[in-house]
């Protein structure tokens, strides 16, 4: 009954909030949320360079395994990010990331690793590092 | 829920904890030592490998510190703490360093003197020792470079045992002090973690966390806090102890990857030991481990450019620049998540030093006949001459630069200087009467060097203290 005296623009505030408040928790959840395909499309777009073969799915699965063990805020912090990276291509392109051609995919990389944002940057730097470390750690024989 | 009781909590088995332990039971004290992280063997996975990431340290090693930039660092998670993955490095704490420490922090009986005893039991107990067979490449051309230009350099001994063969064995603490203390009756609990200080006032009386997944409760008529410089002042903020958690400091590093004509790159030797002494303690310079995957991490381009560098991996290495940072921080605990929240700011000085050091190590390298320096930023072109060195002066920017850190200190500063000072002298925690901290978090600044043995040695000197006391 409060929200009789609130104006407009409140009312759109608190529905709006309350709405990505929904979907934050429904799409970011470790259960709701399936990061594999956009690590999976971070990776061969970082590590494939035409020639050599990468371990992609063994490199994915340790990288998921590695953001899942990361400490809450980050954890968190790197979901919300693959989240919204992810759609972010429907706003580009009109296809999520992970539903785009490897091409596509190597050119949304290319903007967030320009970006002027730092978090942007920052995770496609973690996927670039990490990933690359992890590749050629399975490629000398590591267990993934 | 497990009830426990015993008379000393010692929370935290890395060199702080593993130390205090130790002495604490040869001196028949009831102590009971826990653990966050799991009891394995010092080679249940091998140096440098994913492996030993997620079993050995924190959130697999991907731990950061918040801040334009982020400083990404590392926190040991096992029984020994960071001393079962870390270089080992030893080097004797700078003497000017504490006698400013004393002075400023107003800690008693605290200089160079006094610690020395403290060093020599750590060395003559643990054992630091120089590879019987020379070092790496890597590590001559460093001192190669250095000797050209006319800079001290040294070998650093390292806490580590070379036998007949190989790369030797890690003298860590669950190969040295953890079963001393163990043998003199100390019980170790691994996987448990302690999230709060139970207390009646100034006084603890227990504590309470989980313990391989189930509840547990520990009575006790002491805590000593040996959790690191992050998880220390978290479980003491948690336990109502709000004065601590300020002034983080930490090396913030930079790293950079060089060419040479001919090998370089021996992995086999592990971790190279040259450090370039003469720019020390604001600026170290030395050479990091650099198998195909480490090395691949800090060679900025595409994944064409990557791949064509490794072709011929074994002239390549990786070098570092580490300041003794000049910027400050905190370590808070993360609302709903409950991790440790760190943050960490930079100081603008760091830049220009860090800059600085990369021009003198690229200058050093190019003395040692390195072709090619690579620029820490991506897209730029490689360094091809020592006259190009001064383009790496101000090439950092909080924009992009890609910093990391090994230690971290400072978070329950010692001393008298109650204004600055979380703990005592001794590392008696400020409004308690029965809990002390003794680990890294009492250093009142960065060391400028490899920071184990002036712990272990700080440990030492306050556990005697207390027993004297007692």
């Amino acid at each position: 009954m409060l929200l009789f005296g609130w104006s407009p623009l409140a009312r759109s505030a608190l529905a709006l909030s309350m709405l990505l408040g929904t979907m934050v928790k429904h799409f970011v959840s470790e259960e709701r949320m399936r990061i594999e395909p956009v690590v999976q499309g971070l990776v061969s777009g970082l590590l494939t360079d035409g020639q050599h073969p990468v371990p992609v799915d063994s490199t994915t699965a340790v990288l998921v395994r590695k953001i899942d063990n990361m400490p809450g805020l980050m954890r968190f912090g790197m979901r919300m990010l693959l989240f919204v990276f992810d759609w972010y291509g429907v706003f580009r392109a009109g296809r999520r990331f992970q539903h785009s051609s490897i091409e596509v995919q190597q050119l949304r990389i290319g903007e967030w690793a320009a970006s002027p944002i730092g978090p942007c940057r920052d995770m496609v730097e973690f996927h670039r590092k990490m990933g690359v470390f992890v590749a050629l750690s399975i490629e000398s024989g590591e267990r993934p | 829920m497990k009830r426990w009781s015993c008379d000393t909590l010692i929370v935290g088995s890395g060199p702080g904890g593993a130390m205090t332990a130790a002495l604490l039971a040869e001196a028949g004290v009831d102590v009971l030592l826990v653990e966050e992280g799991a009891h394995l063997s010092v080679d249940s996975s091998p140096d440098h490998s994913l492996a030993q990431m997620d079993e050995k340290w924190r959130s697999g090693g991907l731990t950061a510190a918040l801040g334009n930039p982020k400083v990404t660092y590392i926190e040991g998670r096992c029984v020994g703490g960071a001393s079962e993955s870390n270089a080992g490095l030893y080097h004797p704490p700078i003497d000017d360093v504490l006698q400013t420490w004393a002075d400023a922090y107003q800690i008693a009986d605290f200089g160079p003197e006094d610690l020395a005893p403290h060093l020599a039991y750590v060395i003559d107990e643990i054992g630091v020792s120089k590879r019987p067979d020379g070092y790496s490449p890597a590590s001559e051309r460093l001192a190669e470079g250095a000797e050209k230009m006319g800079w001290r350099w040294a070998e650093i001994e390292r806490f580590w045992r070379y036998g007949g063969s190989g790369l030797g064995n890690r003298r860590s603490m669950s190969e040295t002090l953890i079963p001393r203390a163990v043998a003199a009756g100390a019980r170790l609990e691994p996987n448990t973690c302690i999230d709060k200080i139970l207390r009646k006032g100034r006084r603890a009386v227990g504590a309470s966390g989980r313990s391989v997944g189930e509840a547990v409760h520990v009575d006790c008529q002491r805590v000593i806090v040996c959790a690191g410089a992050v998880q220390t002042p978290r479980l003491l903020r948690n336990s109502g102890f709000s004065h601590v958690g300020n002034g983080l400091t930490l090396n913030p590093m930079v790293r950079i990857v060089a060419r040479f004509p001919s090998t370089v790159n021996v992995p086999a030797f592990g971790v190279p030991v040259v450090q370039i002494e003469e720019f020390k303690p604001q600026l170290t310079i030395g050479c990091s481990y650099s198998a195909p995957p480490h090395l691949a991490m800090w060679i900025e381009g595409d994944a064409t450019t990557v791949r064509r560098n490794l072709e011929d991996w074994e002239q390549m290495a990786v070098f570092y620049v580490k300041v003794c940072g000049q910027g400050t921080g905190t370590v808070r605990t993360t609302p709903i998540f409950g991790d440790a929240l760190v943050r960490y700011r930079t100081h603008h000085d760091d830049y220009a030093m860090m800059g600085i050091g990369l021009e003198y190590l690229a200058q050093a390298l190019f003395a040692a006949g390195a072709s090619e320096v690579h620029s820490p930023l991506p897209g730029a072109p490689a360094l091809t001459s020592a006259a190009q060195s001064n383009a790496l002066r101000h090439v950092l920017t909080p924009r992009n630069a890609s910093l990391s850190a090994i230690h971290l200190h400072s978070t329950v500063r010692m001393g008298e200087a109650a204004d600055k000072c979380g703990a005592d002298s001794f590392g008696k925690l400020r409004g308690a009467d029965n809990i002390w901290v003794n680990d890294s978090s009492l250093l009142p600044t960065s060391p400028g060097v490899n920071p184990q043995g002036t712990i272990l040695a700080i440990a030492h000197r306050n556990v005697g203290r207390w027993l004297d006391e007692r």
